[in-house]
């Protein structure tokens, strides 16, 4: 399995914006003390999406649409070459608009619906309107599943990075009232866009070391003995704050609460935090999978 | 590095020719197709082609799982020897008819539904993970509107190819759903009866369901397997629904997979196009292919008989193409007329075809080529 560093990272929420703000957060102490989280979580809505934004293009755009495409500009644009493949990963991608659509149909019985809103429906919107804005005939593509879409990035990067030199990676969610039609539905889910360049490295960043059933399983194995730092999801950082005091134990939940791409997150939490070795701890359906860091 | 070679070595297919390639393009030589016509009164304002089968046997399920089902359970001898396969899931609609269900209902409070689990991608992957415990190992969904299923397949090919894994499921389904009927009306690019790409009276598309399944593999098994011997994809950058009239984005695409496969556009016999129907998509395929293949290349659509299936478009129609070319013909529907250009054929032909392409296009300009190889 490769390492990879991560490159030209941005990443923006509805109260905080780039790496900087990431690391005063850290250095704050928020990321591991719960009892603080309330004055930092993220909103349903990130405000002011359209500044910054030349193309007219941007009165079509969605909420995720502009998300995407400033985090892609912010972050890893200037360093894109035509070779490099681009990869949203994105739980419910364009959700909003095809609420609206839905809502158009099935509540006011419309028997058309506005063209923009429906060409804004599928889920590779964002990415299109950053090639057109941009001129980019890049190869890109949208991956999608859910809340389990956390775990098909983690899929992404044993499998599909093992054939690539590099990547762009993207991810991000819109808020919508579809989301909590559901009442099953307990995650909370803020709005928030991550961009950055994975690149192969030989001896430097993130490595996949294995999966476990649990998180007895987990500290069972004495594998987080050898770290001081580790970045977890909320599911388990309670668990692995008790069972090691003396370590770092941080959460990306601040940033973006249950958000189903926080993996993408945490993946780059290490090196903008200037840790020297830290774990990642994802939990998925499938399992609690860790990942090495070396700086 | 030697790389592997990369073969279709089981096939499932549903569309609204029927639940087994087989007897799909018996009917695609013997007989014609009609879309179903809705009811005046019928929340549908137009026609739509849908699978013939009723899957009654999958009771409980959704309609898209019981169509994936199915076609897991088509296959199922492969799954008899091969355990912890990865798939590779493809969809445009997710599954979203079964939230326009259920919607107005959620919106009043009346009913609670899984909505999280049952539609919006996250419910048919799980659903298959739990049906056929250890069939599959991992899944990953893409999304790129009308060429995910296209998406799908190059990403395996590349993984088998590359030697990361040995085999892979590719699985593309779409449902009928209000929101895509609705929404392509609304965009003026569905017709009012049959679509008719390629041909001069084409005025627009019809939608159709559909779902296709391929478990690709390094290594044949019976020896007259098809071989996916390129894959491509790029972006048009151009449009966020129409395609670039001067068809760079599919030009480049086309030549990446032919420059994969080691093949000459001189040595391509048939290309399977896009083909929705629509007036501009058409007529960029056609000049595209015009540009690269010259006037060697026979090029028909599949959508004549199906419709257009969307995100399963690519799957499905390598399915019946497969059967089809193994019989040695290229079918046109008994009605087919007024042909765009002589590069299409006007009737069923019987041709050998050694390499053939397949185009998928989608919205946002996403453009995936693949170069095939049958065993003739």
């Amino acid at each position: 399995m490769s390492r990879a560093i991560i490159k030209n990272f941005y990443f923006h929420n509805s109260n905080v914006k780039g790496a900087g703000e990431i690391a005063e957060l850290f250095k704050s102490g928020i990321l591991s003390d719960p009892e603080r989280w309330q004055s930092v979580l993220p909103a349903k809505k990130i405000d002011n999406l359209l500044d910054g934004i030349e193309s007219r293009l941007k009165i079509r755009m969605s909420e995720l649409s502009l998300g995407i495409y400033k985090a892609i500009k912010n972050g890893p644009d200037a360093f894109i070459t035509d070779k490099d493949e681009v990869y949203l990963f994105t739980g419910f991608a364009e959700i909003e608009t095809t609420d609206k659509i839905i809502n158009a149909i099935t509540v006011n019985k419309d028997r058309l619906v506005s063209p923009t809103l429906f060409h804004n429906s599928v889920h590779n919107t964002p990415l299109g309107y950053w090639a057109i804005i941009e001129k980019k005939h890049n190869y890109c593509v949208t991956v999608s599943d859910g809340m389990e879409t956390g775990l098909s990035f983690i899929n992404f990067f044993r499998y599909i990075f093992e054939t690539l030199p590099r990547a762009v990676i993207a991810a991000g969610d819109e808020w919508s009232r579809f989301l909590e039609l559901d009442k099953e539905n307990l995650y909370d889910l803020p709005a928030y866009n991550i961009s950055y360049i994975l690149e192969k490295s030989a001896d430097k960043g993130i490595k996949y070391l294995g999966c476990y059933k649990d998180a007895d399983d987990l500290i069972s194995s004495g594998v987080c003995g050898g770290y001081n730092s580790i970045i977890a999801d909320r599911d388990i950082f309670n668990t692995l704050k008790k069972s090691y005091k003396t370590k770092t134990v941080i959460t990306d939940y601040p940033l973006v609460m249950d958000a189903p791409c926080g993996v993408i997150l945490k993946f780059a939490m290490p090196s903008i935090l200037e840790m020297d070795k830290a774990l990642v701890v994802q939990k998925t359906v499938r399992g609690i999978y860790i990942f090495d860091f070396e700086a | 590095m030697k790389k592997n070679r990369v073969f279709i070595i089981h096939s499932g297919v549903a569309t609204a020719l029927g639940v087994d390639a087989e007897s799909s393009v018996d009917l695609m030589i013997n007989g014609l197709t009609t879309p179903y016509f809705p009811e005046p009164d019928s929340k549908y304002t137009r026609p739509f082609y849908k699978v013939p089968y009723n899957y009654d046997e999958y009771s409980g399920a959704v309609r898209q799982e019981a169509i994936a089902f199915k076609l897991v359970d088509d296959i199922s001898s492969f799954f008899k020897d091969n355990k912890g396969v990865s798939l590779f899931l493809a969809t445009s609609t997710g599954g979203i008819d079964e939230s326009e269900k259920v919607y107005v209902d959620l919106l009043a409070g009346k009913i609670k539904y899984p909505l999280m689990k049952k539609h919006f991608f996250s419910g048919l992957p799980e659903s298959l993970m739990k049906r056929y415990p250890g069939y599959f190992s991992d899944y990953m969904t893409f999304s790129t509107a009308c060429s995910s299923s296209g998406q799908a397949i190059l990403q395996a090919f590349r993984l088998i190819k590359e030697g990361v894994i040995d085999k892979a499921v590719v699985l593309g389904i779409d449902t009928i759903a209000l929101t895509t009927v609705t929404g392509f009306d609304s965009l003026q690019l569905v017709c009012s009866g049959k679509s008719r790409p390629l041909t001069n009276g084409r005025d627009g598309l019809t939608l159709g369901e559909g779902a296709g399944i391929v478990v690709l593999q390094n290594k044949q098994i019976k020896g007259d397997e098809i071989e996916v011997v390129g894959a491509a994809s790029t972006t048009d950058g151009y449009h966020i629904s129409s395609p670039d009239p001067e068809g760079n984005g599919q030009k480049g695409c086309i030549y990446k997979a032919l420059q994969e496969g080691g093949i000459e556009p001189s040595q391509v016999d048939y290309v399977n196009a896009h083909g929705t129907g629509t007036v501009m998509n058409d007529q960029v395929e056609i000049k595209t292919l015009k540009m690269i293949f010259g006037d060697n290349i026979t090029v028909t659509s599949l959508k004549s008989y199906i419709g257009h299936t969307l995100g399963a478009s690519t799957v499905d129609e390598i399915v019946l193409c497969e059967e089809m070319l193994k019989r040695g013909i290229i079918c046109q529907p008994k009605d087919f007329s007024e042909r765009m250009d002589d590069i299409v054929p006007e009737k069923t032909i019987e041709k050998r075809v050694k390499y053939f392409l397949k185009n998928s296009f989608g919205f946002g300009g996403n453009n995936v080529s693949l170069l095939l190889k049958t065993p003739n």
